[in-house]
């Protein structure tokens, strides 16, 4: 008799999704199981959609490709769903009745209300895990969100053991030569670059594994929830309270107007100059935190911090 | 150069008075271009087509193209043809055998792109080993390119094609390319006679505003138009873009069979419709198996000719209802693989009738002889 | 393009998306803007999804914002990095096959001056390191062999970014990247020698962290192109996920560079470029 799980993992590029996936994978084929884990991403780029699907059983798996239906559905960042990077459209399209969402959230948090019935109809459950809170609180880097996340996910169910996940983060990160992309080999590198040794990483981040599955917990439906996720959608706003973002930020009383950072910047429309009072202005939602502002400001006037979105 | 004056198509291609030229297919390439209004025209050398595109060079000098140049290979030569597509003008290119492959990307690409191209291939065999001889085998490897595919049985053919090309690619709802499709040397290289429109008539001239797809001229309003974009798995959109995107492609070839119908005749032409025997034949094999038609009359033996004009898109239903009542289909061609066999066999009911030959290749003639005794076979 | 054309169909007012309203009222169709307009007005260039501090996509903004008339101008593009920005460029634009972008360009640009004899359209070509001195040189030289009045812009980040981090042909010796585990073995191709031989009237290098001088650099090559012959601009846009530094890195990394003579900014007129360029500048001296 087959007992096969299967988890969809939702996020964007550099959040370490397809990682987390791969740590999962690797766990559970050292726990003796059977598991096929697939990368899912077009232009390997940040912020593009990145998603990676874990399929976890006692017999031999054939099936490639997406998880179409999945048991599990684990949303790294909100624009999954409210901007659609996703390669499932409607977002939950495909979760089994009685099947789990897990989310990367502070609080509870609105779901769209056509969304909350469904999932009600399909008696889903809810859970939330602000793994980026809990990844800079442990580990003092939010690239340990995604093993966070992975804490939540054990937290709601015992995919794998502890000691497998220990001797997956070993191995992932241990230094033995991992075929990598560029792009992720480089997050590694930054990963590893927090850390004075390996084994530092392996327990830190076990540290916030277990942080995550103490602090998961169920979103459950009421009358009020619904209520405040119309009002939201009817005044336009989005929903679903995402985990704390990194931005740029202008102190305006030390900004000279010299302009350095919006001539800096990649990417487009990020720093607005307002002519009348000299002074740049960070459009928070489109900055991806890269730092080059913050280097040629002659001024220090401009800063990274997280904010909430 | 002489003035030339735009009339309608219909008129100059079924109702003006031709006149009759002793010429060679690449003489008969220059005289067709001449009158196709065409703006611009791309070369780059290769046997058997490279005299073509001198003569297409010489009517450029003469002011009957408004610009031409050789390229450096066949793959920038059919680059630019694309570049030039998008940019709105008529552009007319040719290549065969190793330039076919050479420039290979670049057909399902112009397909995809909607550039209603019209490019002639006069085939040769495919290296290794080299041959600068007639073969059809390049048509195999096109014919999932997305491009129509006209197949000239000699210059009456290729003359009339040419221009036709263009006026079908370039309706709307089709606007894919058009290879036209001649063997070389034993057209390109034969003189006979062809009857040619007057001199001093043309097509019209292309809109580019007509085409489904948007110019590349920036007279249209700042949005973001790239082409062609990149439909991959981005987000769930572009898996859906991606598939239709595809399907338009096949479809707009569908769409072509009215204007082939209006200007062609029909995707085949029949004559001894019935037979017990029905040969079916593109390009030369069609005019070896005429001879072998009429040698075997003379034995007694009835067979039928069904002349494959069009390849892509394919002659499905009439292919089907013109052999369901023959007892041998002989499907004689100019290379190893049997392409056309195949596609025939992939679409009849009870297709152990089709003979998969004769077959020559590597520059080979295909004596009628050939052909005469595999009807004489099939006849006993 | 016609300034008529720059406005919303009637009746559609309320139904385009904020940012095409935007690029409408407040875009730089007309306007003459440079890099000293930016963040005053909408971009040509729209959200990205190039990594965060990627120099390359500074590059390409920087450019877009240098053209001089992008209501008239057509970039051809190349895979690569680059060609992830494209999509989302307010201009029109091909994405050709990769390496053939020069000889798209030459018949886009023949065919735009068949159809617009009386008015300018620039083609421009930005493209990669590995699609201009890899995959395409032969397109790209045969371009300039034949004197095709287009700008040929290199983004240089040393490497396959896109495909993640090959050695490429602009790669330096030694460097050890994908594809190249003991070092690469020959030295970067001379791009810009090329260019000047081949015959192009100007030929600048420069660095996005620079943004006035490559302003500068790109308007020339286009002026130029429009009237005299092919123009080159390369611009070295050093690449942190695939070399492995700290964006902010990139900036020092091309100070040294210039300095130890690895990567160095220049410029390179013919007295045909030359004697144009003081015309339109209306300077004595080139040099700023």
């Amino acid at each position: 008799m087959e007992e096969r799980f299967s988890i969809r993992m939702s996020g964007l590029g550099g959040q370490g999704v397809v990682t987390a996936a791969h740590l999962i994978g690797m766990a559970a084929s050292r726990d003796g199981k059977e598991t096929a884990v697939n990368p899912f991403f077009g232009a390997e780029k940040r912020l593009a959609p990145a998603e990676s699907y874990v399929r976890i059983s006692n017999m031999p798996i054939h099936e490639r490709g997406e998880v179409l239906y999945p048991d599990i559905i684990v949303i790294f960042h909100s624009h999954v769903v409210n901007m659609g990077k996703s390669y499932t459209m409607p977002f939950y399209d495909g979760l089994r009745p009685g099947g789990i969402v897990l989310i990367n959230a502070e609080g509870p948090h609105d779901i769209l209300p056509d969304d909350m019935l469904g999932l009600k109809k399909l008696n889903a459950r809810i859970f939330y895990v602000p793994a980026t809170k809990i990844a800079l609180d442990l580990a003092d880097t939010d690239l340990s969100s995604n093993l966070a996340m992975i804490g939540g996910l054990l937290g709601v169910k015992e995919l794998v053991s502890q000691e497998a996940i220990r001797a997956a983060i070993q191995e992932r990160f241990g230094g033995a030569k991992f075929i990598a992309s560029g792009t992720t080999a480089a997050l590694d590198d930054v990963l590893k670059s927090k850390f004075s040794k390996i084994s530092q990483l392996v327990e830190k981040n076990m540290e916030v594994i277990v942080a995550a599955m103490k602090q998961v917990k169920e979103f459950l439906y009421d009358e009020e929830s619904l209520r405040i996720a119309a009002a939201k959608q009817q005044n336009g706003g989005t929903t679903m309270k995402a985990a704390l973002i990194p931005s740029a930020r202008v102190n305006q009383e030390l900004c000279i107007g010299c302009k350095r950072c919006l001539m800096t910047c990649p990417d487009p429309n990020v720093i607005m100059y307002h002519k009348a009072i000299k002074k740049a202005e960070v459009v928070e939602i489109r900055c991806k935190a890269c730092g080059l502002c913050v280097a040629v400001c002659p001024k220090e006037a401009i800063k990274i911090d997280y904010y909430d979105n | 150069m002489i003035e030339q004056k735009v009339v309608d198509p219909h008129f100059m291609l079924f109702e003006a008075k031709r006149e009759k030229k002793f010429i060679t297919g690449s003489e008969v390439v220059k005289e067709a271009i001449k009158r196709a209004n065409v703006d611009m025209a791309i070369s780059y050398p290769i046997t058997p087509q490279s005299e073509s595109m001198h003569l297409v060079g010489d009517i450029y000098a003469e002011g009957y193209l408004k610009d031409y140049y050789r390229g450096e290979n066949e793959f920038a030569v059919m680059s630019a043809a694309s570049g030039a597509a998008m940019g709105g003008v008529r552009v007319f290119t040719a290549t065969g055998g190793p330039g076919t492959m050479r420039a290979f990307e670049m057909f399902p690409t112009w397909s995809g792109s909607r550039l209603p191209i019209v490019c002639a291939f006069m085939t040769r065999g495919i290296n290794s080993p080299l041959t600068i001889q007639p073969d059809t085998i390049e048509m195999s490897f096109l014919l999932d390119t997305g491009m129509l595919m006209f197949h000239a049985e000699a210059g009456q053919d290729l003359f009339d094609m040419l221009l036709k090309a263009f006026i079908i690619a370039e309706k709307t709802e089709v606007h894919v390319p058009i290879g036209v499709f001649i063997d070389g040397f034993f057209v390109t290289h034969t003189r006979e006679s062809i009857e040619i429109t007057p001199e001093d008539m043309k097509l019209p001239a292309y809109d580019p505003y007509s085409a489904p797809v948007p110019v590349m001229d920036m007279e249209n309003v700042p949005i973001r138009q790239i082409r062609d974009p990149f439909v991959m798995k981005s987000n769930f959109v572009s898996y859906a873009a991606h598939a239709s995107w595809q399907q338009e492609i096949q479809a707009a070839a569908e769409r072509s069979r009215k204007y082939i119908h209006q200007y062609l005749g029909g995707l085949v032409e029949v004559e001894n419709e019935g037979a017990d025997i029905m040969i079916v034949a593109s390009g030369t094999a069609v005019s070896q198996s005429r001879e072998a038609v009429a040698m075997a009359k003379k034995e007694g033996i009835n067979v039928g000719l069904i002349k494959v004009k069009v390849v892509r898109p394919f002659p499905t239903e009439e292919i089907r209802s013109l052999t369901k009542n023959a007892k041998a289909v002989i499907v004689p061609e100019f290379n190893i693989v049997g392409w056309l066999c195949r596609e025939i066999k992939t679409r009849i009911d009870n297709n152990e009738k089709v003979m998969g030959g004769p077959r020559v290749y590597g520059g080979m003639t295909m004596p009628p002889e050939l052909i005469l005794a595999e009807i004489r076979r099939c006849a006993k | 393009m016609k300034k008529e054309l720059l406005r919303i169909s009637p009746g559609f007012e309320d139904v385009m998306p904020l940012e095409y309203k935007e690029l409408i009222e407040n875009g730089p169709y007309f306007k003459g803007y440079g890099v000293n307009d930016l963040g005053t007005y909408k971009e040509i260039l729209e959200e990205h999804p190039l990594c965060a501090g990627c120099g390359l996509a500074l590059a390409l903004r920087l450019t877009l914002a240098s053209l001089p008339n992008p209501e008239d101008t057509i970039v051809v593009g190349s895979t690569g990095c680059n060609s992830l920005g494209f999509p989302q460029a307010a201009l029109q634009n091909i994405h050709s096959l990769f390496g053939n972008q020069n000889a798209v360009a030459s018949g886009l640009k023949r065919a735009l001056s068949l159809r617009f004899p009386d008015k300018t359209k620039d083609v421009v070509v930005i493209a990669g390191d590995g699609a201009t001195a890899d995959i395409g040189l032969d397109i790209t030289m045969h371009s300039w062999f034949r004197r095709e009045n287009i700008t040929t812009i290199m983004l240089d980040n040393e490497a396959y970014a896109n495909t993640g981090g090959q050695e490429s042909g602009m790669s330096s010796k030694g460097t050890v990247l994908n594809m190249a585990p003991t070092g690469k073995k020959f030295p970067k191709i001379p791009v810009p020698e090329l260019a000047r031989v081949s015959g192009c009237d100007y030929v600048a290098v420069v660095s996005p962290y620079a943004p006035k001088k490559l302003e500068r650099a790109v308007r020339r090559a286009i002026l130029v192109a429009r009237e005299v012959g092919p123009t080159y601009v390369q611009i070295f846009c050093p690449c942190p996920t695939n070399y492995k530094f700290k964006p902010m890195e990139a900036l020092d990394i091309v100070k040294v560079k210039e300095v130890d003579g690895s990567y160095v900014s220049k410029e390179y007129f013919s007295p045909e470029a030359e004697e144009l360029i003081k015309r339109l500048e209306g300077k004595k001296d080139k040099k700023e």
